[in-house]
């Protein structure tokens, strides 16, 4: 589908008086679609498809120079399948399971044009195979058509604003990736440490990062986590920073974020589409959902109360923290006070509420 | 073993103002009370000298490179151990090549070693990355199979065939442009951080000696509006004083630096700043380098500021001392063109840092006097029209006068332009333990012996009008949702070919939101795969 998507108009502007032509039979066949070889058709379904359109003697005859020309120009970023294990890293574009290969290479186009890297393979290892899902969202609606820029955090020229966070937060919505994208900011300023737990659920991958800092800085990523796909609702639980700071949803993995693959499905009145434009494309859903909730500071497994297992979980984690360990909003958080140890200070702040 | 400091321009004009901290009064109000008041009066009428007299430049060498090449930065160094300065050029070549220059100690060059890549290679550095006692080069190919390579040392100034230290396997990143070298996990050799320009991040790559590496770390930038953030050019330099080497580097996209403290052999998280507001501009950041601007001993940042609308500008970051930058100070830089290279570098030994900028359409060099550093106030005393791109421009003495001359490059202009310095310098105890004072008679000489004309500088700087935009450059090429001034940034980096003539002459659209609908209709991919190449 996105193949066909990105081609149609080259093919169009080429093929003039060929398309005429019935549809190749043949496709696909051994043979990489770039390379000239002995006999007709090649292995990149769509890519054979397009290029025996163009001129059925490659479907009939041999996959000839001219054939290869025409995949060139015709199929760029096709790429599936190609040699090498979709989860294993490799020097060539695109990896030998068409399913997975035609999905990853339709969230990263890094993976269609260039090398199968280590995102690549990652991003395989964590979407193929899952299939995606459908929520029923409920709770209210962020009012942000997905094709506008409105809970995106601080822009130039824009309307730059964020979700008010409140401790009985339910909101649901949607995001879209591509230019601009489509992400959901939520404001977390205070003036003093505070324990919040957000759950979240999604039809699509998430990229979750709670960021410190105003508008022009200094701005420091404190965390980023990448939630997987359709395993349920996620939650994170946190002590958040005083001053600015915001919690951003939006469409990735804790690598890298994405911004292909997941088009907005609304119509924007001041640019509706034409009547040749392609239909919205989306690998998965763009809705959804979360919760948000206060807690006392010191509860720290989140249970409600200040008791004997917060407690536990203090001392358990007792000592310095490692500077360089990533910080998991998933896992406890003992550090009370925020001075970088769980000590004295922490068991009095606990003591205090209990 | 070879320390990388030495390799860092910033670290070369600290140890000439270590120098020169007799002239360190000048422009820098701030330090007078650690003086005392004979030395203040002496400083005070240094000051009145320095301000008054300009920067001046001799007639300018140009060396034109090899088509297709197309040179995106050099460093400058001894390559062949004749007491003279040579260049080492990276760039972006269809013919995949890096360069070495030899100097011939006026401003010249002539080619050294054509030394062959795979792919564009937008940075290089030296450092003896083997532990030998030679300088080797370390540079990245960027492209579609990205990979750290190094070129090792020969005897005679030469480099051995490229070496891969690092490819995909141990996840160079995507599109490396930026290096950075230095021993970062102080285990006594030389280590690589490269900027992924399209994967948004910082890959860290260890040396565990014989040219082994492994990865130690991905830093990923800060998310900002989700657009491309495209970090371009490192810097190292202990930002926070605690004795091991941080990283300071720019967004292209974003109009942001972004500062990665190192503790103890690993990085933390990015943190970034945002260019400060100029008038109704956010600008476009397009390098950011170290410097002690203010002297008071930590290192501040300095990045162009790259606007629309308005004088070119350039911005101090200035470091609390704890390798916080929240205070930020807007200078002038060039009143034409687009600002996209700049240099501090103390012209006139004075003791302090005065500028030179290189700007885009038109192609300007320009060269800045310091007359307040708390107010980084700066009169622009030089102004020479050079190509379309000055893409990178640096102060060198390759004269060996004792003073710092004038290297800068045109991309699509492919030429290398050098200016020597010919300002009577300031203070006794200035550049090369006052050589540079003691030699100003021979520039004097030199200047009068050069026919007038040829001698370029102080040309009035509303004579020059600023050329219209390409129409190629008003994309929002960072896909954040408005085209502004760190799209025009974006597209000079991303610049591998010339300009032509019908690129420049397209009338100019002022900065607007971007067509929603264009944008709908335009592939990411394509967008990230344009801005790269």
């Amino acid at each position: 589908m996105k193949l066909l998507r990105c081609a149609h108009g080259l093919l169009s502007a080429l093929a003039v008086g060929a398309i005429a032509h019935a549809a190749p039979a043949q496709c696909p066949v051994p043979g990489d679609c770039r390379e000239v070889h002995a006999t007709p058709g090649c292995e990149q379904p769509e890519c054979c498809t397009l290029v025996c359109e163009f001129d059925p003697s490659c479907c009939s005859i041999e996959w000839s120079e001219i054939c290869v020309k025409a995949a060139l120009e015709l199929c760029e970023g096709i790429s599936c399948p190609s040699a090498g294990a979709c989860d294993v890293i490799h020097p060539n574009a695109g990896c030998a399971d068409f399913d997975c290969c035609e999905l990853i290479t339709t969230l990263d186009g890094w993976c269609t044009y260039a090398a199968w890297d280590e995102l690549c393979a990652l991003e395989a290892e964590m979407l193929c195979g899952v299939a995606p899902c459908v929520i029923n969202t409920v709770g209210v609606d962020e009012s942000e058509p997905c094709y506008k820029r409105l809970n995106d955090g601080w822009g130039v020229g824009l309307v730059a604003a964020r979700i008010p966070f409140s401790c009985e937060l339910g909101m649901k919505g949607k995001i879209a990736d591509g230019g601009p994208r489509d992400l959901e900011w939520f404001e977390l300023d205070g003036s003093t440490r505070r324990r919040v737990r957000f759950t979240f659920e999604a039809e699509f991958p998430i990229e979750l990062q709670y960021m410190l800092g105003p508008e022009d800085g200094p701005n420091e990523v404190k965390w980023l986590v990448g939630e997987p796909l359709c395993e349920g609702p996620r939650t994170v639980q946190f002590l958040t920073e005083p001053g600015t700071s915001t919690l951003i949803l939006g469409t990735g993995n804790r690598e890298r974020a994405y911004r292909e693959g997941l088009d907005c499905d609304e119509i924007n009145p001041d640019f509706p589409p034409e009547p040749d434009d392609p239909p919205p494309f989306a690998v998965y859903g763009l809705r959804w959902q979360m919760t948000a909730e206060c807690l006392a500071l010191a509860d720290i497994d989140g249970d409600g109360a200040v008791g004997a297992a917060d407690l536990s979980l203090l001392l358990a984690a007792w000592g310095e923290l490692d500077p360089s360990e990533e910080f998991d909003p998933r896992q406890p958080d003992a550090d009370l006070d925020g001075d970088g140890a769980v000590g004295a200070s922490d068991l009095s702040l606990l003591l205090a509420s209990w | 073993m070879q320390s990388p400091h030495d390799v860092h321009p910033h670290r070369i004009q600290a140890m000439k103002r270590t120098c020169s901290r007799s002239g360190t009064f000048a422009c820098r109000g701030g330090s007078f009370q650690v003086l005392g008041s004979l030395l203040v009066m002496v400083g005070v009428a240094t000051a009145a000298i320095a301000d008054e007299e300009p920067l001046v430049f001799n007639a300018p060498v140009m060396t034109v490179l090899p088509e297709p090449f197309f040179p995106t930065m050099f460093r400058v160094r001894d390559i062949d151990g004749d007491g003279k300065q040579d260049l080492a050029i990276a760039g972006r070549d269809p013919d995949d090549r890096l360069l070495t220059y030899k100097g011939n100690g006026l401003g010249g060059f002539t080619p050294l070693q054509t030394l062959s890549a795979e792919g564009f290679t937008d940075w290089l550095e030296f450092g003896d990355m083997d532990g030998d006692g030679l300088v080797d080069i370390v540079s990245a190919w960027r492209g579609d199979l990205p990979r750290v390579v190094v070129y090792r040392g020969l005897a005679g100034g030469q480099f051995a065939a490229p070496v891969v230290v690092a490819g995909i396997e141990l996840g160079v990143g995507r599109d490396p442009e930026g290096i950075a070298i230095g021993d970062f996990d102080s285990d006594g050799d030389i280590d690589v951080v490269v900027s992924s320009y399209i994967g948004q991040s910082f890959e860290y790559f260890a040396n565990n000696g014989g040219l082994s590496f492994e990865r130690v770390q991905r830093v990923r930038c800060a998310q900002y509006l989700g657009g491309y953030g495209f970090p371009r050019m490192i810097e190292t330099g202990d930002i926070d004083g605690d004795g091991d080497l941080d990283l300071v580097a720019n967004q292209l996209g974003g109009g942001r630096i972004a500062v990665i403290r190192n503790e103890s052999g690993r990085f933390t998280r990015a943190v970034e700043y945002r260019g400060p507001r100029i008038g109704n501009e956010r600008p476009g950041i397009s390098a950011a380098h170290l410097a002690d601007i203010d002297g008071d001993g930590d290192l501040d940042i300095y990045a162009p500021a790259l606007v629309l609308e308005t004088t070119q500008r350039i911005v101090w970051f200035r470091n609390d001392g704890t390798g916080r930058f929240n205070e930020r100070i807007v200078g002038d830089g060039p009143s034409s063109g687009y600002v996209f290279s700049v240099k501090l570098a103390d012209l006139d030994s004075d003791g302090d840092l005065d500028m030179i900028c290189g700007s885009a359409l038109p192609g300007l060099l320009s060269a800045h006097r310091c007359v307040s550093v708390g107010d980084f106030l700066f009169e622009q005393d030089g102004y020479y029209p050079f190509g379309s791109l000055v893409r990178h421009c640096d102060a060198f003495d390759y004269d060996g006068d004792c003073d710092l001359d004038l290297i800068t490059i045109d991309g699509p202009g492919r030429t290398i332009l050098t200016r020597r310095n010919i300002t009577p310098q300031q203070g006794s105890g200035s550049g090369c333990g006052g050589l540079a004072a003691a030699n100003r008679a021979t520039r004097e000489h030199s200047t009068r012996s050069q026919p007038a004309e040829q001698v370029t500088n102080s040309t009035p700087a509303a004579s020059w009008s600023r050329s219209p935009l390409p129409s190629a450059a008003q994309h929002d090429w960072n896909e954040d949702g408005v085209v502004d001034a760190s799209d025009v940034a974006v597209w000079l980096g991303s610049l591998s070919r010339p300009l032509s003539e019908n690129m420049l002459k397209v009338t100019p659209a002022p900065a607007a939101e971007v067509d929603a609908k264009r944008e709908q209709k335009q592939s990411t991919r394509t967008n990230a795969q344009g801005a790269a190449r």
